[in-house]
């Protein structure tokens, strides 16, 4: 029982990282149905950029006193958040938004392009190895406070899940909530009449990739505090994981994103205790392929406008 | 119209991810005999370069990713022994192919070794190719370049099944579906894995160990440095309980390991023995396992001795007990240890990499056989002297070949991690076959 209780703990830990990235692919998607597949190197340069931060810039260690650190790691959120927000927007600018009008699949080989462009250059910048920090956040477990031992919530799944859940009640709020939300919204179901009511679709559309931007930031510095490392193919470990939670939960849906997130991360941290470590990408696509047939439109179902 | 389109997402993500994997080894040519070069075989006949003034030698080694540290050493060597060396009227050319890709994360690709041994075949002055740096890269261009009467002189290719066949490590068939051409083009300077594995288990029984849990990245250097050490495991007392008593492969793919850290925990194990190449998210493995496992042995071979895998793996890297199929730089004695000072004195202080040392043999190996051949652009007559080295001097020590193009009287050298690179040498462990 405990180990089952460890296991869906470490599940949930890695589903809400998965979380954060998929939002990027769905609200992309949502808007402008392009499978941004430079969506995971951009949450990539998000952890790399944290990791000069934390180690180089701040001098973050384990030895740092509490308040500074909080202090610290919360600037540290928040410069990574702005940066790879402006990089997102940018490659909008550069890559897609003068595609707009060609062919789907255009925009598609120009995704795939900046995968392999972002990813070089962090082979560049950073090398071929994987770059990594000691341990940060205190050596404890959570649970030890009401009594139990035999469980472990370490500090670090407590921080992914102080950083995530905001940012997902905020993406929300946001998303439903305000002028900008709605014009979203508008632009998901029909840009053109969205641009005759007066949205400014561009606009909208820079600031979907914005969010989504800022969002992968945020994952990539929980990511460096969680897994204490990281490397130039990171995009793509993550980015095949949080793709598919993204299409498990209904593209274009964020709801279903987080709930697909969290659904891939307990099958992955299932499957590598209690299968094959092995067969574990092979089980999860068996799962996807399963809720597909049955459900072809994702957990919660797509949220799309029918443009067919 | 919309299910089409999230069917068609799904499948093509599917397709591309599919893609980008490194390709398996593994070549389904038809068995062979297996014998070393006697008579002329088909293949070799009227195999003379057409060039009346120039050799060539190819290398075949992954130039990208973390192999960088180990390849542009062994480059080094092999220009510096072969490139311009005179030898009759014949100047030797040496090229350096790089078999690797982005495609496969800076590892080596089955379709770029596969398209190298195809244009080494090309060249009609091309004498010798030494490479691969990877067992699996080896498998697809040993019958490609045999085809030709190309001779294969490898650095660091540790994977038994390569020239022998050893039982609960290689797969049935093996070595003889990789000459199809019915002869043996192919030797190595370096101990081969099963040695390696056993060594290795009997490193880990003299510490104490009783119950180990074997990883490996399902690659086959991985996977068949693991599958040896488990067996041998097994038949000394050590309980082997990962599933089925034998190796479990994780996925270099994955984002986390902290369920099988978790799986490793509760199975009681007091050793984790992981077979891997640095580049198969190693850093993440050990940081995982130490997270769980503060106090567990870790113990690995070859694949991870370099200080990428230390850079990546960080403080969770020290206490890590490493095995090496060969005799470490710092260890090597006579010309090997002059060797060593005239390296370091040349890089700085820079000691060579773990194969380095290797590297220089097999162009010592590859330039022996070109100096004594007959008729220098005869792939045939270098072929012999490669396949027929015997106490060849070098800075490793004595090279000779066994029939199958093993080197004869291998070492296994013994290194723990404590709290940096590069990690302390602790002994030459005897060699079990």
């Amino acid at each position: 029982m405990d180990q089952i209780a460890q296991t869906i703990i470490i599940g949930i830990a890695n589903g809400m990282i998965f979380a954060l990235v998929a939002l990027g692919y769905t609200l992309v998607y949502g808007i402008i149905e392009l499978i941004n597949f430079a969506h995971g190197e951009v949450f990539m340069l998000g952890s790399f950029m944290a990791l000069v931060l934390i180690t180089t810039v701040f001098k973050i260690t384990a030895g740092t006193p509490l308040a500074l650190m909080v202090g610290q790691v919360l600037i540290v959120i928040v410069i990574t958040m702005l940066a790879t927000a402006t990089l997102n927007v940018t490659i909008e600018r550069v890559a897609y938004r003068p595609l707009r009008n060609a062919p789907k699949l255009a925009p598609l080989i120009s995704a795939i392009g900046m995968s392999f462009v972002l990813q070089n250059v962090a082979l560049l910048i950073f090398g071929p190895a994987n770059d990594g920090v000691d341990r940060i956040l205190p050596n404890v477990n959570v649970l030890s406070v009401f009594g139990i031992t035999n469980v472990t919530i370490s500090a670090e799944q407590v921080f992914v899940a102080l950083v995530t859940i905001p940012l997902l009640l905020a993406l929300s709020w946001f998303v439903t909530k305000t002028r900008q939300g709605k014009a979203m919204r508008a632009t998901a179901q029909d840009p053109d009449t969205a641009g005759l009511m007066g949205v400014d679709v561009n606009r909208t559309i820079a600031i979907t990739f914005l969010i989504g931007g800022a969002l992968a930031g945020a994952a990539g510095v929980v990511q460096i505090l969680y897994n204490n490392t990281t490397v130039w193919n990171l995009g793509f470990r993550f980015g095949l994981n949080s793709f598919t939670s993204a299409v498990l939960g209904g593209i274009g849906n964020l709801q279903g994103a987080v709930l697909g997130a969290m659904v891939l991360g307990l099958i992955n941290a299932f499957s590598d205790r209690y299968l094959a470590a092995n067969w574990t990408n092979a089980i999860v696509f068996a799962v996807l392929i399963g809720i597909l047939v049955f459900r072809p439109t994702g957990l919660l179902g797509q949220q799309l406008a029918d443009r067919a | 119209m919309k299910l089409t389109r999230v069917g068609a997402i799904a499948a093509s993500a599917v397709f591309v991810f599919a893609a980008c994997s490194p390709a398996p080894g593994g070549s389904a040519a038809a068995p062979a005999s297996g014998a070393a070069a006697g008579t002329q075989p088909d293949a070799c006949k009227n195999k003379v370069g057409t060039s009346t003034s120039e050799i060539h030698v190819y290398s075949s080694l992954p130039r990208q990713g973390t192999n960088t540290e180990q390849t542009d050493t062994l480059v080094e060597q092999i220009k510096a022994t072969l490139d311009g060396q005179k030898v009759g009227n014949f100047t030797i050319k040496y090229t350096d192919l790089d078999d690797s890709s982005a495609a496969a994360g800076g590892d080596w690709d089955g379709a770029v070794e596969q398209a190298n041994a195809n244009k080494v075949v090309a060249d009609p002055d091309a004498m010798i190719y030494i490479g691969t740096y990877n067992s699996g890269a080896a498998k697809l261009s040993i019958p490609i370049l045999g085809a030709a009467c190309i001779v294969m002189i490898s650095p660091a290719n540790t994977y038994p099944g390569l020239t022998k066949a050893v039982e609960g490590v290689t797969q049935p068939g093996e070595p003889d579906t990789y000459y199809p051409s019915g002869y043996r083009n192919y030797a190595r300077v370096i101990a081969t894995d099963d040695a390696q594995g056993a060594a290795g288990a009997e490193w880990a029984k003299s510490m104490g160990k009783t119950k180990a849990y074997v990883l490996d990245d399902t690659q086959t250097y991985g996977h068949g440095l693991a599958a040896a050490w488990a067996i041998h495991a097994n038949k000394i007392g050590i309980e082997v309980v990962s599933p089925n008593k034998t190796t479990e492969g994780f996925d270099a793919k994955s984002t986390d390991y902290a369920a099988v850290a978790q799986k490793v925990k509760a199975s009681g194990a007091d050793i984790v023995y992981i077979g891997s190449i640095t580049g198969q998210n190693t850093g993440k493995v050990w940081k995982d396992l130490r997270a769980a496992l503060p106090d567990i042995t870790i113990m690995s071979g070859d694949g991870v001795f370099e200080k990428s895998w230390y850079d990546g793996a960080g403080s969770s890297g020290n206490g890590t007990f490493l095995t090496f199929g060969g005799v470490g730089p710092d260890q090597l004695t006579g010309a090997g240890k002059e060797w060593n000072d005239k390296y370091k004195a040349d890089h700085g202080g820079t000691l060579p990499a773990t194969y380095t040392a290797y590297g220089n043999a097999s162009a010592v190996v590859a330039l022996n056989a070109i100096k004594n051949a007959a008729t220098p652009n005869d792939r045939y007559e270098v072929l012999k002297g490669v396949m027929g080295t015997k106490d060849l001097d070098t800075v490793v020590g004595k090279v000779t070949f066994d029939a199958n193009g093993d080197a004869l009287g291998g070492s296994i050298s013994a290194y723990e991690v404590k709290t940096s690179w590069p990690p302390d040498f602790v002994s030459i462990l005897s060699v079990k076959e």
